[in-house]
């Protein structure tokens, strides 16, 4: 497999995205409320290998995607490789028969598998400090931190502490837990105490889930300006 | 056949845009020029190759898909030229720009899997 698909595989998956590997290239499916389901294929083009081509294969009994469409696609691609890498506009490609296909170019980002390795290491440092702790010590410093029962950043730090058995579940919890904070006004205790740094057997875990949030925050920016 | 030998008949014609690359597996190129000389730039590539295998009134075949994958695959709108020949197969693709007066003619020269 082309080295940048890789790369892209092993982000989506972190991102919880629902992705497969298909014949040369990789196979992404989108369901969501907000838009029609789609069928994204990534691969490389021999002919031009300095980019990736992201292709959508529009439905047979719909005319043909309408502009807005296009551009919810993208802006969703975009946000689920932020920091991997850069989504250009659909356009189309053509057709075959009765479908309609759209195009567009993925580059990747110059720093990405550095970004991607330096997650991996921030969640393996998460991990170690974890297990390091136990559950009575961890319940301590949540307390010292001023979190009380009911705040989403106790909640979230609590099933990053549970439910991490290996790199791969952490992420996945710490991705989760991210999208819920940075939904509610939380994220604003999680910055404080980030700042604040009072217990430093707890700092990477909540560095780590700080920085997912402040991802959605940014996400969730992009998507207002976009809107 | 070299990509040169391919291009350098096309040089009278003026491409706005040319992109190469290379691989172990062949050479390519990409051509961009105005619409207004198609036939033209069609009648050049005949010249070399001989009628196309797909005109843009005919279908796309799935054999067709798998020969153009390379490139980016084939769509209604668009003409495919090919031959195989010498250990070699040389594809040529013109794709009319949708919406402006351009169209790009994609050209691989690899060597034949046959």
């Amino acid at each position: 497999m082309d080295p940048k698909l890789k790369t892209l595989l092993k982000a989506l998956r972190i991102r919880q995205v629902d992705v497969e590997e298909s014949t040369g290239g990789l196979r992404i499916n989108f369901i969501d409320g907000g838009m029609p389901s789609t069928t994204i294929d990534i691969y490389a083009l021999r002919s031009n290998p300095d980019h990736l081509r992201a292709k959508i294969r529009g439905a047979e009994e719909t005319p043909e995607m309408s502009d807005a469409d296009l551009k919810r696609v993208r802006i969703k691609l975009q946000n689920e490789l932020l920091g991997i890498a850069n989504v250009g506009a659909f356009a189309s490609l053509g057709r075959r028969g009765e479908a309609h296909y759209y195009y567009a170019h993925i580059t990747m980002s110059k720093k990405s598998s550095t970004d991607l390795t330096l997650v991996q290491k921030g969640a393996q440092q998460a991990l170690e400090q974890l297990k390091g702790i136990d559950s009575g010590s961890f319940r301590k410093g949540l307390d010292q931190l001023g979190l009380p029962r009911s705040s989403k950043v106790r909640l979230a730090l609590t099933r990053i502490f549970r439910e991490s058995g290996d790199i791969e579940e952490m992420l996945t919890v710490v991705v989760q837990e991210a999208g819920i904070v940075a939904k509610s006004s939380d994220w604003r205790i999680l910055k404080d105490i980030r700042e604040r740094n009072e217990i430093p057997y707890l700092n990477i875990v909540v560095e780590l889930l700080w920085k997912a949030v402040a991802k959605e925050r940014l996400i969730k920016t992009l998507e207002d300006i976009h809107n | 056949m070299k990509l040169f030998d391919f291009i350098s008949k096309f040089r009278h014609l003026h491409p706005s845009q040319k992109k190469y690359h290379v691989d172990s597996r062949g050479e390519y190129a990409q051509l961009v020029f105005d619409r207004r000389d198609l036939q033209e730039w069609y009648r050049a590539v005949e010249n070399m190759l001989g009628p196309p295998v797909k005109t843009e009134d005919q279908p796309v075949t799935d054999e067709l898909i798998r020969l153009t994958e390379d490139f980016g695959e084939i769509f209604d709108h668009q003409t495919l030229f090919c031959v195989e020949k010498n250990d070699q197969r040389i594809l040529a693709m013109f794709w009319p720009w949708r919406d402006s007066h351009l169209v790009t003619l994609k050209i691989m020269v690899s060597r034949s899997p046959n």
